[in-house]
């Protein structure tokens, strides 16, 4: 028999708060963490038919004698470290006392190190001298930056993996960290997401493929609206997630607080297409099928769903078609929320921070609000999305995640008895 | 007691300001004894990268040959000096004399087991 893993740890650094606390509170009052980008230096923004972003404005490093990693690595990797010190802390784990081989790390990236990616690229082509390159470049952008960091930070000397798939990276870290842990790979497993690659070159690329949204450039915080009729592409946003995985075994061993427990994990490709995912929804209601068979629910058992809902216009409409494929008319019933509506949409991060909404949510009974759903969207109708607090008891929630490159990627969390 | 060895010429100067602003310390705290490995902690990427700062500020090329030559900050100091102002150039009326003898290249990886120049050679 498998092992169970329950999650017993939280962190997170995100555009409405550093700090689960925070975060969460914020959460509940539906702030929005989207703002106008004033500028990237001396780039000029208004050149950008995007200028919507969610920034992490309040994100402070550690001073260097409490951390001696933060300097040597990426804003996201930053991040990453950060969401991981709280998580520890809030796990209770005293890592003197753990094993460092039976503890792991998976990371979820999805761009990795562009700011200094960007910045020495800019360097070469201006200077046209190699050697003016910082030796510290390629250790910074090799997409494995944040897992190593993490490691050396914190003494893990199990599995060490990057998983880069678009926007569902960090789903996949969360999953894959449960697999080690069945597996018996590993006790612990830390489980991240990070990017933090709103920049000009990323930024603009975005804009040229015509994913953002550029309707609400006047008024940020309208910009972001999953499942709305009025959106029109997604936000972008910067942050980090981390969840403390742990075989429930080694949990109970050491009294650990659990806030669920993870049940279930899937992972399916559309083989379809770079960007778009496939029209009928099919490949998600696979997925998502795959992933309940997987924690041994069925789909009268779910109750609540973090959605993808990254606020464009494909997108939303064929997440729905999915989980309606799944649950039918009881869609209408079960709660769903869109976390992106409130501070973008954070890559390879948004996969954990919509697992940590899911773990607190079944925690507290509580289910924060998705924000300017103000004309609800007929093609993707959802009413069990509200954007007003819910409070309902939570048993079974999935985590949605969708990556560019077909990549679908559901978790499935239960409420821990 | 500690030298201020060469503290004074401008070219210290700019090498004590780089290597603070590197390290994060006041340039009044480092000393031309004071070995980047042993004295400073610097790893060997750290190593490489202050000697890109040092390039840069300097707008020279340090060739790898020339890395084992650079194990204290007086080394550093007499090694641009040389490079900038040509052989046998005087520093504060110290003689430029000949760094490292023995010294070999650092290799990037592994810490090399070459100590530094004595540091009782340079008072």
């Amino acid at each position: 028999m498998t092992a169970r893993v329950v999650i017993t740890g939280l962190g997170i650094v995100s555009p409405i708060g550093v700090g689960v606390p925070t975060f969460w509170k914020s959460a509940l009052h539906g702030k929005t963490g989207i703002t106008a980008i004033s500028s990237f230096g001396d780039f000029p923004m208004e050149s950008y038919r995007s200028r919507v972003g969610g920034q992490v404005s309040d994100f402070r490093l550690p001073d260097p004698s409490e951390d001696k990693f933060s300097s040597r690595v990426d804003r996201y990797a930053q991040f990453a470290l950060a969401a991981t010190r709280e998580a520890i802390q809030d796990s209770g784990l005293d890592l003197e006392k753990e094993s460092a081989e039976r503890m792991g790390v998976m990371a979820g990236v999805g761009m990795g190190g562009m700011m200094m990616g960007e910045r020495e690229l800019t360097t070469l082509y201006q200077s046209r001298k190699p050697h003016r390159v910082h030796p510290n470049f390629i250790p910074t952008i090799t997409l494995n930056s944040a897992s190593v960091i993490l490691a050396l930070a914190f003494g893990a000397k199990g599995p060490n993996l990057t998983i880069s798939t678009a926007c569902s990276s960090s789903i996949h870290s969360i999953g894959q960290a449960m697999q080690a842990i069945r597996l018996n790979q590993a006790d612990v497993v830390i489980a991240s997401g990070a990017d933090a690659s709103i920049t000009p070159l990323v930024f603009a690329g975005f804009c040229s493929l015509r994913a953002l949204s550029t309707k609400y450039n006047d008024h940020p915080d309208q910009a972001s609206r999953p499942f709305d009729r009025g959106r029109d592409g997604f936000v972008m946003g910067e942050g980090a997630g981390t969840l403390i995985l742990e075989s429930l075994r080694h949990a109970t061993r050491r009294k650990a607080r659990i806030y669920a427990e993870l049940a279930g994990y899937a992972a399916t490709n559309e083989a379809y297409h770079m960007v778009i995912p496939r029209e009928d929804g099919s490949d998600i209601a696979r997925t998502v099928s795959l992933a309940l068979k997987d924690a041994g629910v069925s789909p009268s058992q779910v109750d609540y769903v973090n959605a993808h809902a990254t606020s464009t216009v494909v997108g939303d409409d064929v997440e729905v078609k999915g989980l309606r494929a799944v649950f039918g008319k009881r869609l209408n019933t079960i709660m769903v929320n869109a976390t992106k509506s409130l501070i973008g949409h954070t890559l390879g991060a948004a996969g954990a921070i919509g697992t940590i909404v899911s773990a607190l949510s079944i925690q507290t009974g509580t289910i924060h609000p998705t924000v300017n759903y103000d004309d609800p969207d007929p093609h993707c109708a959802l009413p069990g999305l509200s954007t007003k607090v819910q409070k309902k008891s939570v048993r079974v929630g999935l985590v949605n995640a969708f990556g560019f490159g077909s990549n679908n990627a559901v978790l499935v969390l239960k409420k821990f008895s | 007691m500690k030298s201020s060895f060469n503290k004074s010429s401008q070219l210290s100067q700019q090498v004590y300001h780089t290597l603070g602003k590197y390290l994060q310390r006041d340039p009044k705290d480092l000393h031309p004894e004071d070995s980047l490995r042993d004295d400073l902690g610097l790893d060997s990427l750290q190593t490489i990268e202050l000697v890109y700062e040092v390039e840069s500020a300097f707008d020279l090329q340090i060739p790898d040959e020339d890395f084992g030559r650079l194990t204290t900050i007086g080394a550093v100091i007499l090694y641009l000096d040389e490079r900038l102002h040509g052989q046998g150039s005087t520093l504060s009326g110290h003689q430029a004399t000949p760094l490292a003898k023995n010294s070999r290249p650092t290799p990037l990886v592994k810490k090399t087991k070459s100590r530094p120049t004595s540091k009782k050679s340079r008072t």
